[in-house]
């Protein structure tokens, strides 16, 4: 006996649809990634600590929620730079958003303009490559992105905020006046890889020791910034 | 400080937004992509160099913050650890800091 290939599409139609990950399935997916941010959100409070109040490094971590940016902002800050380099700098860091809010969306058509808001918030470097894997290999639903970046902001929130509050128990004398320091290290090692991105970090120091000697500190590292960065566009014939 | 966040917030939601809202295929130009690459790391170089080679000091390279960045380095490049890179840190500049 054999079934109408009419009826087949339909059922195989219909498997498909009960089969398609979705915001339960971005969830779990991303959790260990999440867990992964948890040291990243307890630098950030900590950092955040020499320059926003508890109730402000929240803020911060519930309305911008994107850690190089809150981290760079929190950094500069402790290091007393203007408030509006501060603003300026960290607008060019989160420029990258815009690239990954454009390469998602062919996979979210079609949605309404409620999930399009939580898509755009859940959007982050990590939720990004979760989703995106999920969408080209299994045929995700446009919302597993939103269960998976409520897994990084679940996460994120209390991070940052007991990174915050847990500044304060750490004694003098540890080395906690160490801890921007350290993370900025960390922080360059992984997100610069390719030999170009070196030799600009690297340009961008020379730039920063350079400049300070007529700019007030408090607009050296944008300064170096976008000179280094600049210069960067014109090495990648060599590089 | 408050408005910081918030003028910030707004940028980072409307990078987020406008894309989707577009639905078309939104492109920068490839070189506006290739800048935006080196930015992050030219950021956090700068700023590495304002906390551990302190402005008007004397003999920079004698200082805990530039001594304790090396072992941190080590650190970082080997696992790419933030804890065990801020452990590291922390702990070679205190004693450093006692010692010197």
């Amino acid at each position: 006996m054999s079934l109408p290939s009419a009826t087949i599409a339909r059922m195989s139609a219909s498997c498909v649809e009960t089969e398609r990950p979705g915001l339960w399935a971005g969830f779990r997916a991303t959790l260990p990634v999440a867990l992964g941010c948890v040291p990243f959100g307890l630098a950030y409070g900590a950092v955040a600590a020499a320059s926003l109040s508890p109730w402000q490094t929240s803020l911060m971590s519930l309305t911008v929620f994107a850690g190089t940016a809150q981290f760079v902002a929190v950094s500069m800050l402790a290091q007393g730079a203007d408030l509006l380099s501060v603003w300026f700098t960290c607008v060019l860091v989160n420029l990258r958003l815009l690239l990954l809010s454009a390469a998602v969306s062919p996979h979210l058509q079609g949605i309404g303009a409620a999930q399009r808001l939580a898509s755009a918030q859940a959007l982050t470097d990590e939720s990004f490559a979760v989703s995106l894997g999920a969408f080209r290999t299994h045929d995700a639903k446009p919302v597993y992105l939103v269960g998976s970046g409520l897994a990084i902001y679940l996460f994120w929130q209390i991070a940052t905020l007991v990174g915050r509050l847990a500044s304060g128990l750490i004694p003098q004398g540890f080395g906690l006046e160490y801890a921007l320091s350290a993370s900025l290290i960390c922080l360059l090692f992984m997100l610069v890889h390719s030999r170009r991105q070196w030799v600009v970090a690297l340009l961008a120091i020379v730039l920063a020791l350079v400049s300070r000697l007529w700019l007030p500190d408090a607009w050296v590292v944008l300064a170096a910034t976008m000179i280094a960065a600049t210069v960067g566009l014109g090495l990648k014939r060599w590089l | 400080m408050t408005a910081l966040i918030i003028a910030l917030a707004a940028v980072t939601l409307a990078y987020r937004l406008l894309p989707l809202a577009l639905l078309e295929r939104f492109r920068l130009p490839s070189w506006a992509r290739d800048w935006l690459e080196l930015v992050p790391g030219a950021v956090l170089a700068a700023m590495l160099c304002q906390a551990v080679l302190l402005p008007g000091e004397a003999e920079p390279w004698k200082t805990p913050e530039l001594l304790a960045a090396v072992p941190a380095a080590a650190v970082a490049w080997r696992t790419r650890s933030m804890v065990r890179t801020m452990v590291t840190g922390m702990l070679v500049y205190a004693l450093l800091s006692h010692m010197l």
